[in-house]
């Protein structure tokens, strides 16, 4: 037996969702003047920087078997920290916004702790803190947003492009994909990265192999705040302000876009690559439909039925990819330990 | 392949047989599991089947009892050919199965682990409820006379592994079996409870019972059997009348030839000591005072019944477990607390079960291969594809392995290929000791053969190997040394060329006669009071708050209407939770109900507004739910998508439906008629309250009163359990997503006859504190653990710390603050409980 067939079914499944954002882009391109012109696309996805940043370092958690529904909150709970700093103690902007930065990698850090030391199931102690980053982050504004920042901090989130003309590129957008390519290549390439995909397939293995899990899953849910943290400058920077009461649902956005991409909600295999496939085809959608004026209702029916199909489908290529292994749990249900 | 059949030597053999299999295959995925058998079972006979692990023996005996299905074959039952769809079926035709004992629910009682599939007693009249009494009343009377008398309330994780098998077995006589299936019972009995065991099987077998006796001790087959089955690679060997037949006979057409001899090449160097143990011990007391020197180039057996703590030894010295003692490696003490130290200290452990312990099934060869040594793949952390792809090769070359791609999914390979993988990814990372766990369990002949060789071999290069094995003849045939444990303790130490089987077999038997005769002690003694404890904690946490309040805040807080306000405001939620809880008991979850709550309550505010009488619209919301939340689970279960996925996905689609329906107005004003329905109260209580109560009723009396609800629970404990005794987890989950989906639809009408009006973010976050409101009411997010009293009391507890911070006059941004660290403490809380009940487990005899 040859193991192409499980690399063409797993490089058809990806190429499948690249033809999927291909297709929907050409026909709205064909169908919406708007939509074809470059400043307002690349303008468009410019908001889509935050949920891009966060889905990154989602879809190594959700690799694992884990699931951090904490970011949200947290990149309100760091920009608020920032603000607050700035704003209220005074301390100079680039120091204020390492803090906020820092306020997540401490909220990524708590997730870790409860996680990995308390064994707290990864979606019970991050939906508690998704209500305790959410609380402090209220808390700590008394429910007000922060405004106010120095002007060429707004300009680079608004107005910062490389290149120019109707390419002109915005410069988050080219920190996301940066950050998405070093998110594919660690996670394909580095120990860490097969570390996390193994994790996620068999946790007594990995253990029994020596991976160490505890400082592993820590490690990830700190990355997962780090990078909530440069979400919440690049938030700041686009919105000029701190909100604790916005990026709520930010997580599941997030999610959404890992499952489309096809990573496994139940670990063991995870693309960054097909994350950011994901985000652009949630991208597309949403502008595409609004520019060939599809109501915003009808729009949001439509994601739901398409992350499920979506899903439906990943879920069959995978299983068709493993269609000539003698399925293991099943065999190992047969078979027990008898 | 030559067959021995011949016919049963008993003198009933005219009989027709009690059931028969003829020409029965089964493949999983390709592989045969069972190609061409047939069996024929009389009545009055004990029919033994033996094989190797992977023989066919357990799918053979889930085909007899309805669990799995034959590709091809026919069943004949007492003479007429036909199907066994299900295990109730089974049950109905008079097959009984004893399962292993891992097979139970540990969170349900004893009795009902025995009566779940058909036999839980009903109340007279109304047959949907349980009659409790009437059946702790029938456990208590099968379990007359067996070591778990009197136990029927116990839950069944407290009790020890020999009383489980026993109230198994007096479960399945008690129903006149015709056929019995008995897989392994003994794995974990001591000498007399498995005495008594086979005592009871041949008094079963003079009253005619046909029995089915799957078993690994040759001995206790060759002492009870009147016909042998022989099963290997799925295929039957024999069948062969059990008198005049010897272990060997029986060993020898399990692998199919006797066991070659190896070359022992002789290691060269000098023998000098690698890992010393001076008395070390497990906390728990599975294994104590072990002292054992392993030198270089030496294969130290070790040798011992199941349950004589070999693995959990060497679980404790590779760092999977805590480990008390002294342990030194090349005379230095050694402090090992993760495996990962063990591995960079030069330590290697190849564990027994290979599909659980050892291989990630769908991952390539190659990532399988390198995964303890990925340190040495690349440089910075990264991983060199060449280098890994070199390394493969080695190994395959070197140990022989056979394979298409170092890209296929080890998954696809046979076990013994498997095992050679694995054991290439111990070899990668150059140990200096192996401790190798039952290394040729599962694999062929010709692959154990060469397993050996490469152990005898390794020896000879220098490396030091501790081998643990319950194979003798593996044992005596590549040992340097034995040792040999039993009940924990190293009890002889044996030279394999001056000794005979006789005297480790001697050595290996349990003898302290405590053990037998003394009360067996329980495994969880307290696990019911433990958690118990839980909805107590609960309701103590409520009392400790409302204390403090009532000091602090006398005037505001000690009022009808401040506690009336607590209650309301946990009304909604409450209900929710409980549908939640029912859906997490079963395993699932779903987060679209905040959303569902908003499109629910749209559709039956409008139905309201526009003059439907308001009984049904309340009919028309709970149907809605109802529907809803069906689609939820069957999109679930239909396209294998997990419920979470499906519920986002479903959080969108019916926010979208709300805002189309409602074209993104308000549904206000709502009619008055319509409001009354949870506007008001009924004598001093408000009517939303009433409504909640009401729910919590209805969730008591499903979990605790009913068939379904228990059978919910029995699912969400173990689904593999679940499965063997003919549940249908799917249909269940659909139950519990289709209930939680109506009081959805309850949870809207009073949302909306509570607030008077149904906006276009209503429901949004609902879904977090119906969950948070379930888990901090004790509802394991596991599953198999969750009460409906639980659920509303942790809604309560969320709305009174709501309330006493507005009280405090803390500024209610906080708010959230709160509510999350009560989630987290209540978890924490919980953990810490369950493993105070883990800690009190006892050893297994």
């Amino acid at each position: 037996m040859r193991g192409g067939a499980v690399n063409f079914w797993r490089l058809s499944r990806q190429l499948g969702l690249l033809m999927v954002v291909l297709a929907m882009f050409l026909a709205f391109a064909a169908t919406s003047e708007p939509f074809r012109d470059s400043v307002n696309l690349l303008d468009r996805m410019r908001l889509w920087t935050e949920i891009g940043l966060i889905a990154i370092p989602m879809t190594w958690i959700i690799a694992t078997g884990g699931i951090d529904l904490s970011v949200g909150s947290l990149v309100a709970l760091s920009s608020m920290v920032a603000g607050v700093a700035y704003s209220q103690l005074r301390l100079p902007f680039p120091i204020a916004l390492a803090a906020g930065v820092l306020a997540g990698v401490a909220g990524g850090a708590a997730n870790g702790v409860a996680a990995s030391v308390g064994k707290v199931p990864p979606l019970v102690a991050t939906l508690a803190t998704l209500a305790i980053y959410r609380g402090i982050a209220m808390g700590l504004g008394q429910g007000q947003p922060i405004s106010g920042f120095p002007p060429p901090f707004g300009e680079w989130g608004n107005l910062a492009f490389v290149g120019s003309g109707p390419y002109a590129i915005p410069q988050q957008l080219l920190i996301l994909l940066a950050m998405v390519l070093l998110g594919e290549v660690l996670l394909q390439k580095s120990r860490c990265g097969r570390w996390t995909l193994l994790l996620g397939e068999n946790e007594v293995a990995a253990r029994f192999a020596g991976i160490p899990v505890a400082s592993l899953r820590f490690g990830l849910f700190v990355m997962s705040g780090l990078v909530s943290g440069l979400a919440a400058v690049t938030y700041m920077a686009r919105s000029a302000t701190a909100h604790p009461a916005a990026n709520a649902g930010l997580e599941l956005q997030a999610i959404a876009c890992v499952v489309i991409g096809g990573t496994r909600i139940t670990g063991g295999s995870g693309s960054v690559l097909g994350t950011f496939l994901g985000l652009l085809f949630l991208a597309c959608l949403d502008f595409g439909l609004e520019m060939n004026g599809v109501l915003q209702q009808t729009q949001t029916i439509l994601v739901g039925v398409l992350v499920v199909v979506i899903a439906v489908f990943n879920e069959w290529f995978a299983r068709m990819s493993e269609r000539r292994t003698p399925a293991a749990p099943l065999s190992s249900r047969t078979e027990g330990a008898g | 392949m030559h067959e021995l059949v011949t016919d049963a030597a008993r003198p009933s053999a005219a009989l027709s047989p009690a059931l028969e299999l003829r020409a029965v295959s089964k493949s999983f995925g390709g592989v045969h599991a069972l190609r061409n058998v047939d069996l024929e079972l009389q009545p009055g006979s004990i029919h033994a089947l033996v094989g190797e692990n992977g023989a066919g023996k357990s799918t053979l005996v889930n085909i007899c009892t309805g669990v799995l299905q034959p590709d091809q074959g026919r069943l004949t039952i007492e003479g007429r050919e036909g199907a066994i769809p299900s295990p109730s079926d089974a049950a109905r035709l008079g097959i009984h199965v004893v399962h292993q004992e891992a097979e139970l629910f540990s969170q349900l009682s004893l009795a009902e682990n025995m009566l779940l599939a058909e036999g839980l007693e009903r109340r007279p009249g109304i047959p949907w409820l349980i009659d409790w009494n009437a059946t702790y009343a029938k456990a208590e009377n099968v379990l007359a006379g067996t070591g778990a008398a009197g136990r029927s309330r116990s839950l069944a994780g407290e009790l020890s592994i020999g009383h489980r098998v026993q109230a198994s077995l007096a479960a399945a006589v008690s129903s006149c079996p015709k056929v019995l299936f008995l897989d392994e019972p003994t794995a974990s009995l001591t000498h007399r409870e498995t005495a008594r065991l086979l005592d009871e099987l041949v008094r079963l077998r003079n009253e005619g019972v046909a029995i089915v006796y799957v078993s690994h001790r040759l001995e206790e087959v060759l002492a009870i059997a009147d016909v042998v089955t022989i099963l290997r690679d799925g295929v039957r060997v024999a069948t062969e009348p059990a008198p005049g037949l010897t272990q060997q006979d029986l060993v020898s057409r399990m692998v199919g030839r006797e066991l070659q001899t190896v070359d022992r090449a002789p290691y060269e160097g000098e023998p000098e000591t690698v890992l010393r143990l001076d008395r070390v011990g497990s906390p728990s007391g599975t294994f104590r005072d072990v002292s054992l020197e392993l030198r270089r180039g030496e294969i130290l057996g070790l040798y011992g019944l199941v349950g004589a703590g070999r693995t959990e030894l060497a679980r404790a010295i590779f760092g999977l477990d805590p480990i008390a003692g002294v342990v030194e490696l090349h005379g230095k003490p050694l402090s090992i607390e993760r495996p990962a130290q063990a591995v960079s200290a030069g330590l290697a452990f190849l564990p027994e079960d290979r599909l659980n312990e050892s291989i990630f099934p769908t991952h390539s060869c190659r990532s399988n291969l390198t995964v303890a040594s990925l340190r040495e793949m690349g440089p910075l952390g990264f991983v060199s594809n060449q280098r890994e792809v070199e390394a493969t090769r080695r190994t395959v070359h070197g140990l022989g392995v056979r394979l298409g791609s170092v890209e296929q999914p080890i998954s696809t390979l046979s076990g013994g290929n498997q095992q050679k993988l694995v054991f290439g990814r111990w070899l990668e990372t150059e140990p200096e000791v192996l401790i190798l766990d039952e290394p040729t369990r599962g694999v062929d002949v010709a692959a154990k053969a060469q397993i050996h060789q490469l152990v005898c071999d390794l020896a000879a290069r220098g490396k030091a190997i501790l081998l643990i094995s319950s194979e003798l003849p593996e044992v005596m045939a590549v040992s340097d040394r034995i040792l040999v444990m039993a009940e924990g303790k190293v009890t002889a130490e044996i030279d394999p060329s001056r000794s005979s089987e006789d005297e480790i077999v001697a050595a290996a038997l349990p003898r302290s006669p405590k053990r037998d005769d003394g009360p067996v002690p329980s495994a969880h003694p307290r696990l019911r009071a433990i958690l118990a404890f839980r909805e107590l904690g609960i309701g103590a946490a409520l009392v400790a708050i409302a204390l403090l309040m009532a000091i602090a805040r006398p005037a505001e807080f000690l009022s009808l209407k401040n506690g009336l306000d607590v209650l309301t405001s946990a009304s909604i939620v409450s209900v929710a939770a409980i549908g939640m809880t029912l859906v997490i008991i079963t395993g699932g979850i779903d987060i679209s109900v905040g959303r569902m709550l908003g499109l629910v309550g749209a559709a039956a505010g409008m139905a309201a507004i526009a003059g439907l009488h308001p009984a049904l619209c309340l009919m028309l919301a709970v149907a809605i739910g109802l529907a809803l939340g069906s689609a939820n689970s069957l999109l679930s279960t239909i396209g294998r998508i997990h419920p979470i996925v499906v519920t986002l996905a479903g959080m969108s689609v019916f926010q979208g439906l709300m805002l189309l329906l409602t074209k993104g107005y308000e549904v206000h004003p709502l009619p008055d008629g319509y409001r009354t329905l949870v506007d008001g109260r009924i004598l001093f209580l408000p009517k939303v309250l009433v409504w909640s109560l009401a729910v919590l009723a209805g969730g008591w009396v499903l979990l605790q009163q009913t068939i379904l609800g228990r059978r919910m629970l029995a699912v969400g404990d173990s689904e593999r359990a679940s499965v063997l005794i003919g549940l249908k987890p799917w249909r269940l989950r659909l139950a519990a997503f289709a209930i939680m989906g109506a009081l959805i639809g309850l949870a809207s009408v009073m949302w909306g006859g509570y607030y008077g009006k149904i906006q276009g973010n209503t429901g949004a976050g609902f879904e977090l504190q119906a969950i948070a409101a379930a888990v901090v009411g004790g509802c394991s997010i596991l599953g198999g653990r969750g009460t409906a009293l639980g659920a509303f009391l942790g809604a309560v507890l969320i709305a009174l710390i709501r309330n006493s911070l507005v009280l405090l006059k803390i500024n209610s941004y906080w708010q959230d603050l709160f509510v999350g660290l009560l989630i987290l403490a209540a978890v924490l809380v919980d953990l810490w409980l369950v493993r105070l009940a883990a800690s009190r487990c006892e050893v297994a005899p």
